[in-house]
């Protein structure tokens, strides 16, 4: 039997029936056609699909689209606004933080998330507040580079 | 003084990856498209009694169901032409037929309308086993009465040979010191972060398959070979954005051929996404190897020979066998002039999953070896472990420099790197700490490696080793620049790309030649039907900027040379006295006199008659061929690969004798790839491979139980690096431009991969030297140290 949800993704509401056991990756994926949400291993571990869920970073492998009726979400797709790339997108450009780019929009969100929680973050708070994601190209050198970068530019110049 | 070639460019490609838009294999969809699952053997060896399919069938939304032997007899077994194949000859098949061989093997695949109904499909197959006893360990392997894996070999050892170079016995009878050591490094995984996949679209005529395969242009032959359908009728094309590769994306093809096979049956597009489990457990890591090692040394510490017998775990023996072994003679005697090499491999057969090319297969292995060797030696000799080394490298001015098992080293200043090396950490300050902290009961430990980066295969190897592939030998690549009509520039090269950034670097080479700026370059993603290729071009192998540029600076040169004469003949001004620059072709004394490129565009497409005796048109196509590749002499000689980079490292750790954690608190490396073109990128290649390396000497590993179980399915088990298990790795540069190169760059990505098990583990080994504890295997796990702490406090 399938559900009816209404969610709001990236400021656009949404309604759509979709099975009970639907993942929420799949739903964002496939229903909405938002593939810069990614699947790295649906075990909750790579973080490639984080997301952001009322304004907390969530794995979007490790809930049913059901979950999520009435919430409001964004994913990578979501952050630049008004074709002005996000400061931590600028910032991950600037470092080269980004080599394949599978990791890019989880770890976008994971950064999105840990600056709101800490606008000042030391080295090993970003490493830490990072450490439910992974990267196998970067070694994670410059993500922490432009993560601290994101902090100061944000602290600095951005008002969202 | 170059404009954009040494630059830090921003990346080309990043607005797309940044903002969700790129373009991997699981976003490409395409319409009444069918979804594949593969059902796996859960047997490490056992005979194929019978597969039922009845029961699936009947399922709503399946639409074929393939059993390895309906595919046995669409395709015969593989084919050497693609196997790196010895004799014993060895029938292998692209999907178990009649017999598996490891857990994981896929036995059937199934095409329906959803995922879902592919995936509850596999549960109704009905396979009945008998199973087999099962070998696991190589050295278990290689003994009479082992279970053999392929019983038409009669053995498990599938290769073995004897290569001596030099006069080794003279070497240890006449040596001061002889050191003899086991040694052994385990199977572990670069995991790219997204998994293989791919979809296939057969028409009744022709196949399309899209993928993130690392070597399209290789596979293309041998996937026409498997599925009967000519090559020209086969287009394989490289999703634009592919989700990291580090070798393991060289051995889809087996996947390919499944994939393509359904689709002819079905006559439907039909796509295939690997799962997380199925990437860990069947996809290929690297060969587990057991190294029996002996240095000569004099009592100065002059290392004169080496012999070494090594025994790689190939696992199933797949695609590329033997290359864990064969790569190692590249780097054999690292950075030193040892004279005389004898050398033993050995490739077994296991219960395992085939060992696959991994971030510098095989050369992390030897490094590891002889960096541990050469501080063994140093301990002996009571020497520091740079001073042996400056002891025993090669000096500058005798390259280019030919080592006794014939590589031609390009280009080196191995003393003025670790000088630089040592100099960035302190090391004397770093050891009068270490003492200090030593007396309050804090271990720290200083690891130096000094590791080779050999890159750029030489297919002659095909010949060295009398197997695989006839009729192939160098290294060579193609490309293709054109000029549009409207003055821009397009370039087509015959390898695709999986995070490198070839899109940025391919723009600053072509924009610093053509004088115009990277914005105005495009790169077209690689696909087999409109890329110019040749048979060893791909990605691996640290290629690109050595042979992927080098074709494309070969056919920059020609297209220029054309514009020239355009231009000569409408500026009325001699050739020679023509340059490039700000998007114009301009007389160098006069730059008045001058024609934009976007005009020379325009004549050469559409004002044709202004050529009078020029052919229209501005593209040009050119093949590269690696000038120092060579052939096996009869002494067995060659340069197995051709492009002699090196990375140097040094790892700083502390060690909590009480838990077995490792923590690195520094660690530094000095590369030189020889002039660098985009160094920002090149630095992200260091990082990203040192992490590999890192992460695989401490953390990560492929595990097997006794029966043959892979314990290692998730990101979890694995034991992946995160953010906080890795270090900030510091990055420092010296450029030694290599003479046979075009532009004197060497290949990257591999370096710091090869010195950094070694790097770790000599850090570990001496920050526990109160304990007098001897590192010889890798992981180097919390329970491995405080083993071996024990058991020293017990002698």
């Amino acid at each position: 039997m399938k559900r009816k949800i209404k969610v709001k993704v990236n400021g656009v509401w949404y309604e759509a029936e979709v099975k009970p056991n639907r993942l929420l990756v799949h739903f964002l994926r496939e229903d909405l056609g938002l593939t810069g949400t990614h699947i790295g291993c649906l075990e909750g571990r790579c973080g490639a699909c984080a997301i952001i869920l009322d304004g907390l970073a969530v794995k979007s492998c490790q809930l049913l689209a059901v979950q999520v009726n009435g919430s409001e979400i964004i994913t990578v797709e979501g952050l630049a606004k008004n074709g002005k790339l996000h400061p931590i997108q600028e910032s991950f450009w600037e470092h080269h933080a980004v080599q394949c780019g599978f990791c890019t929009p989880g770890m976008l969100i994971a950064a999105y998330q840990l600056l709101i929680r800490n606008p000042n973050p030391s080295e090993e708070e970003v490493r830490k507040g990072l450490s439910g994601n992974l990267c196998r190209c970067t070694g994670y050198v410059n993500i922490v580079k432009a993560v601290k970068a994101a902090a100061s530019k944000m602290r600095g110049e951005y008002n969202e | 003084m170059s404009k954009w070639v040494g630059k830090p460019l921003k990346r080309k490609e990043d607005f797309r990856l940044l903002t969700g838009r790129g373009k991997y294999i699981d976003d490409i969809v395409l319409p009444n498209m069918l979804h594949a699952a593969i059902l796996r053997s859960p047997y490490p060896h056992a005979i194929i009694k019978n597969i039922d399919v009845s029961e699936a069938r009947k399922l709503s939304g399946v639409v074929y169901i393939l059993t390895g032997e309906e595919l046995a007899q669409m395709t015969g077994p593989m084919l050497s032409y693609y196997l790196l194949q010895a004799p014993p000859t060895t029938q292998q098949y692209f999907m178990a037929f009649r017999k598996v061989r490891f857990v994981g093997e896929p036995v059937a695949a199934v095409a329906a309308e959803t995922k879902e109904a592919a995936k509850d499909a596999l549960e109704l197959i009905n396979v009945e086993y008998e199973p087999l006893k099962t070998v696991i360990d190589p050295e278990e392997a290689m003994k009479e009465n082992a279970p053999i894996l392929y019983e038409d070999a009669g053995t498990n050892i599938l290769y073995h040979n004897i290569y001596v170079y030099g006069d080794v016995e003279k070497e240890f009878k006449e040596a001061d010191i002889i050191l003899s050591e086991k040694l052994s490094i385990h199977p572990y995984t670069s995991a790219p972060l997204e998994t293989f996949g791919c979809i296939a679209s057969y028409d009744g005529f022709s196949l399309t398959v899209w993928s993130p395969d690392q070597i399209p242009g290789m596979v293309v032959r041998a996937l026409s070979a498997a599925i009967k359908i000519p090559e020209d009728k086969i287009r394989i094309i490289s999703a634009q954005d592919i989700g990291g590769g580090y070798g393991i994306k060289t051995t889809l093809l087996p996947y390919m051929v499944i994939v393509s096979a359904l689709s002819l049956k079905t006559l439907r597009p039909v796509k295939w996404i690997e799962e997380r489990h199925e990437h860990f457990m069947a996809a290929g890591h690297s060969a587990g190897g057991r190294f029996y090692v002996q240095l000569a040394l004099t009592r100065d510490g002059l290392v004169r020979a080496i012999r070494l017998k090594t025994i790689e775990d190939e696992g199933i023996f797949s695609l590329w066998t033997c290359l864990y072994w064969l790569l190692k003679l590249t780097n054999i005697v690292n950075c030193y002039k040892i004279r005389a090499v004898y050398f033993e491999p050995f490739s077994v057969a296991t219960n395992k999953c085939a060992a696959v090319p991994n971030r510098g297969v095989g050369k992390p292995g030897m490094c590891y070896i002889i960096e541990r060797m050469m501080n063994l030696a140093a301990q002996r000799l009571g020497l520091t472990p740079e001073e042996i080394r400056f002891r025993n490298f090669i000096p500058p001015e005798e390259f280019p420099y030919r080592t006794p098992t014939g590589n031609l080293y390009d280009s080196g200043r191995y003393a003025e790197a670790l000088k630089l090396l040592l100099e960035k950490i302190e090391i004397e300050k770093l050891r009068e700490e270490q003492r200090k902290l030593r007396e309050q009961g804090r271990y720290i430990g200083i690891g130096i490696s000094t590791g080779l980066e050999p890159s750029v295969s030489n297919f002659s190897y095909f010949e060295f080793m009398e197997v695989g592939r006839p009729n192939t030998t160098g290294a060579s690549s193609a490309a293709r620049v054109t000029i549009t009509p409207g003055g821009k520039v397009v370039v087509a090269i015959g390898s695709p790309c999986s995070g490198q950034g070839h899109e940025t670097t391919l723009a600053q080479v072509v924009a610093e030649e053509l004088g115009i700026t990277p914005e105005d370059v495009t790169v077209l993603p690689f696909d087999t039907q409109s890329c110019p290729t040749t048979s060893s071009q791909g990605l691996y192998a640290n290629r690109f900027v050595s042979m992927d540029l080098g074709a494309v600076t070969k056919a920059l040169s020609r297209l220029k040379e054309k514009i020239l004469r355009i231009a000569a003949s409408q500026l009325d001004a001699p050739l020679e006295s023509l340059t490039f620059g700000d998007g114009k072709i301009y007389v160098k004394d006069s730059p008045d006199r001058a024609i934009t490129l976007e005009s020379i565009a325009t004549i050469a497409y559409s004002d044709v008659l202004k050529l009078k005796d020029i052919e229209p048109g501005l593209t040009e196509t050119a093949y590269y061929v690696h000038p120092s590749a060579d052939r096996p002499d009869d002494k067995k000689r060659m340069s197995i690969q051709l492009v002699f980079g090196y990375n140097f490292h040094a790892a700083v750790v502390e060690v909590d004798i009480e838990t077995g954690q490792v923590k690195i608190l520094r660690y530094v490396v000095v590369a030189d790839c020889g002039r660098i073109i985009n160094p920002m990128i090149v630095e992200g290649q260091v990082h990203g491979a040192t992490a590999h390396g890192i992460a695989s000497a401490l953390y990560e590993g492929i595990l097997y139980n006794e029966e043959g179980q892979c314990l290692t399915t998730t990101y979890t088990d694995f034991g992946a690096a995160s953010a906080v298990d890795l270090p900030n790795i510091e990055v420092y540069h010296i450029e030694t431009p290599s003479p046979f190169t075009v532009m004197g760059a060497k290949g990257v990505g591999e370096g710091g991969a090869i010195p950094s098990p070694a790097a770790i583990a000599n850090a570990v080994e001496d920050a526990l030297s109160p304990f007098g504890v001897k590192i010889t295997e890798l992981p180097i796990t919390p329970e491995k140290i405080l083993r071996l702490i024990k058991q020293s406090q017990k002698k």
